[in-house]
């Protein structure tokens, strides 16, 4: 039938415009793939995975918690050995201990406030923080007390409120 | 006798058409027969006039070798280092590193004897760790890893170029540190995939 004769040059035809620029660049990129391929040689150095250590501490008191009798302006009061423990782990890792204390409202301003490493009254712990020559190892374990004074010009209207205070303990990653 | 003069009635274009494209084909398939007949003669006549005078010389030159390019190391021979921000630099058994915990500011050492090996009157090579992320695992994003070659000069990109001059023993050093910037606990018990830590040696072509 030459209507379809025709029709079917065309699509050969159409078919060819098309391949002749695809073959072309087929060529053209497989060239530029093997311009690439130079010689290259690698070698595994085949090691396991390593692992991030961490820093962590808890708290605890040593023995029962502390509990006071009722304190008055002008009078001190220690809290017991508060036990800080590292519970983290690294091959250098090594860390110190600081620690802030906070009351609750009112109270700022009229209790002073004293910490100490080991017992009340022995060695006063600096507000930057402490650590031992070469710092504290992950799994070490510090004791701290709080020693509190209630102000001798404390006001009146603290009376009968319980003073409530919050022990910070942070420990940092030593870094000299 | 009689003639019959009337005209013999011309065939209508109608009919004619589909009559005529056979008729067509069938020349242009003769032509093409013709031609490749004529072809063939022709290059068999060609191919016999080579069948005269020659004469050849043999060429003495010896003959030509590839080049190499080669990289070797003993992974045996690599020796593990960590230095912390505090404290002495501690020597790691290759075998119990998945053991270590780095932390920040932690410095892990790797220094590894190479042997380059580059045979080529054009051969030139690029040193590098592997091309693709040198460390992976959730722990990456903390850690910069850097590669120093004695005796090569200065790199660029971690990379040295090596010419057959340069190439030989040589003394790699990997050093893998954990930013000791990063704050809170970023990274903390996270792990540091250093199975993508390849040596790579590869010809340039500029």
């Amino acid at each position: 039938m030459p209507a379809r004769d025709t029709g079917g040059g065309r699509g050969v035809g159409r078919r060819l415009r098309w391949a002749a620029p695809l073959a072309a660049v087929l060529v053209l990129a497989t060239g530029t793939a093997a311009a690439q391929g130079l010689w290259e040689r690698r070698v595994d150095v085949a090691v396991a995975p390593v692992t991030a250590g961490s820093l962590a501490i808890t708290t605890a008191w040593v023995g029962t918690p502390p509990t006071w009798p009722p304190i008055f302006p002008g009078e001190t009061r220690d809290t017991g050995l508060l036990r800080v423990s590292g519970t983290g782990a690294g091959t250098t890792l090594r860390w110190k201990v600081s620690a802030t204390v906070t009351f609750g409202d009112g109270f700022a301003g009229h209790v002073t406030t004293q910490l100490y490493r080991g017992a009340c009254g022995g060695t006063a712990l600096p507000s930057a923080g402490y650590a031992p020559a070469g710092g504290y190892g992950p799994t070490d374990t510090v004791d701290l007390c709080l020693r509190m004074t209630l102000a001798p010009a404390a006001p009146s209207d603290l009376q009968g409120r319980s003073l409530v205070p919050t022990i910070h303990v942070v420990a940092d990653q030593v870094t000299s | 006798m009689s003639v019959d003069l009337a005209p013999t009635p011309a065939p209508s274009r109608r009919r004619d058409r589909p009559e005529a494209r056979p008729q067509t084909r069938r020349r242009t398939k003769g032509t093409a027969i013709a031609a490749i007949a004529a072809g063939t003669a022709l290059l068999l006549g060609g191919t016999g006039t080579l069948a005269v005078w020659s004469t050849q010389t043999a060429l003495t030159a010896g003959p030509i070798e590839s080049g190499n390019l080669d990289l070797l190391l003993d992974t045996t021979e690599g020796v593990w280092t960590l230095q912390g921000l505090v404290g002495g630099l501690l020597t790691l058994d290759p075998a119990s590193i998945s053991a270590v915990r780095i932390v920040p500011g932690d410095v892990l050492t790797l220094t590894q004897p190479l042997e380059v090996v580059l045979e080529g009157d054009t051969l030139a090579a690029d040193l590098s760790l592997s091309s693709t992320d040198v460390v992976g695992g959730a722990l990456a994003p903390y850690v910069d890893v850097d590669l120093a070659v004695t005796g090569l000069g200065s790199a660029v990109d971690d990379t040295y170029r090596i010419t057959p001059d340069t190439d030989g023993e040589l003394t790699a050093t990997v050093t893998i540190t954990f930013d000791p910037a990063i704050t809170g606990q970023l990274g903390a018990n996270t792990t540091l995939d250093l199975s993508n830590l390849v040596f790579s040696l590869t010809q340039v072509a500029d």
